[in-house]
């Protein structure tokens, strides 16, 4: 039974002062794991797990824009968790933030250098042949770019892409202020050469103008009662909790992916030739979410269509940026239909090749 | 039960509004451009103030923040070049 009026009253004074004193402090990233590779600010993090039942290793790459801390939110509310609980061996490809050294970074630096590298690691470390490429967001775009340059080289046996921006022209006013003639990156580039992070979260922030007030009621709403605070907290906090962007990839991003929107048209100008997106062949899912406003769903639906794969499959959730991978919606849609795909995907070479699979596919939330 | 949630069923009544108004503000060509010039404006604007009191800390012999942002830019380019080595050893 709820407590009344004045006993809520009491626990949000309590739980409140607990929170500003900094006596309770959300514990995110709770899942064992250890560091197995490192070079510049990318960190190969391998998932503990007594029960590595699917041979083939899952690779997720992260975001640039964000800490990945959001793929295992709680112990609770963890979608990393959540697949090693369903036997796969879970690599996570992280970003430190960048500092002054990797201000000239570009997507090859990421694409071409870092993520093969870490793709060589992850097989090593596993013992494995080949692995399940999986990218969140920006990190899609970094797995896409990777996938097309090193298709037939690098061991890559399916490619996930998770509320993947392709059509930038579709992402609405983050993109928007970048067309020709208002914001150029060098108006958001610091000295150092960094989006800094304060830059990051005022365009994350902004899309939603009111929610600077929104959260903080929602936040007294909840703070009576300690769990529910703390899960609002976890969740809240890492919205907020940006990291800085490197200044040349952001350069990159605005003249490639923004104005010119290459990724939409499939090939994108990268290290002197170019990716084409039609160089993917491997089996490939898509999977984007219908209340996205950070990347909306008109944005990363074109994929399947760009793709070389035969078997491309999407997936429209209804739900939002994070919920595809945090929260109830995760819990009981979207992570089952990942590891549902992938599982299917990472059996037997020889029952599963792409040219068996045969035609696209495309499912919605219900059959999800 | 009703009463406790009264204050916040006003505050959404009225912030739902505001919120669709805005979001669809920032849809607007006009409201972009504007932004944007606001933006650099404002840019150009701390620029020209950090100028004016770097002159001035120069003056009395206070390292100011272009020279702090000078070295980590600095240092930043060396480790920079020590990666570009540290390739081309390991492409033998």
């Amino acid at each position: 039974m709820a407590p009344n009026l004045l006993a809520r009253q009491l626990l949000r004074t309590r739980n409140g002062l607990a929170h500003f004193a900094g006596a309770r402090k959300p514990e995110v990233a709770q899942t064992l794991k250890d560091l197995v590779w490192q070079r510049e600010t990318a960190r190969l993090w391998r998932y503990r797990s007594d029960d590595r039942s699917i041979r083939a290793p899952l690779l997720i790459v992260h975001s640039l824009v964000s800490k990945s801390y959001i793929l295992d939110l709680q112990p609770e509310n963890s979608m990393v968790r959540f697949l090693v609980g369903e036997g796969f061996d879970v690599f996570l490809l992280d970003w430190e933030a960048p500092g002054a050294a990797d201000a000239e970074n570009t997507l090859e630096t990421y694409s071409a250098d870092l993520l093969p590298r870490a793709l060589a690691a992850v097989c090593a470390e596993a013992d494995a042949e080949e692995l399940t490429l999986m990218g969140y967001c920006f990190g899609g775009d970094l797995v896409l770019l990777t996938a097309a340059i090193g298709a037939g080289v690098l061991p890559i046996r399916n490619v996930v892409a998770l509320t993947t921006p392709c059509d930038f022209r579709s992402i609405g006013f983050l993109a928007d202020m970048f067309l020709e003639g208002r914001l150029d990156a060098d108006d958001i580039i610091d000295d150092t050469g960094l989006v800094p992070a304060s830059a990051m979260d005022a365009g994350f922030q902004s899309i939603k103008p009111t929610d600077q007030l929104v959260q903080p009621l929602n936040l007294w709403d909840q703070l009576w009662n300690a769990e529910r605070a703390e899960n609002f907290l976890a969740l809240y906090g890492w919205t907020r909790d940006q990291i800085a962007f490197p200044g040349a990839l952001f350069r990159q991003t605005v003249d490639t992916l923004v104005r010119d929107n290459a990724l939409a048209s499939g090939e994108v100008p990268f290290a002197g030739a170019v990716a084409r997106l039609s160089d993917i062949k491997r089996p490939f899912l898509n999977i984007y979410c219908e209340q996205d406003t950070i990347v909306p769903a008109a944005s990363a639906q074109p994929l399947v269509g760009l793709v070389g794969s035969r078997d491309a499959t999407e997936l429209r959730l209804e739900t939002g940026h994070v919920g595809l991978v945090a929260g109830r919606y995760a819990e009981e849609v979207a992570r089952p239909a990942i590891a549902d795909w992938i599982r299917r995907h990472s059996a037997n070479r020889k029952t599963s090749t792409p040219k068996e699979n045969g035609d696209r596919h495309t499912a919605g939330a219900a059959a999800a | 039960m009703a009463i406790t949630n009264l204050p916040r069923k006003a505050f959404d009544a009225v912030e739902q509004p505001v919120a669709n108004a805005s979001e669809s503000l920032l849809e607007k060509d006009a409201f972009m451009d504007v932004l944007a010039l606001g933006w650099k404006v404002q840019r150009s604007a701390l620029r020209r103030i950090e100028r004016g009191a770097a002159a001035g800390m120069r003056v009395i012999g206070v390292p100011t923040r272009a020279d702090v942002v000078d070295l980590v830019n600095q240092i930043g380019g060396l480790q920079r070049e020590l990666r570009e080595l540290r390739r081309e050893i390991e492409r033998g």
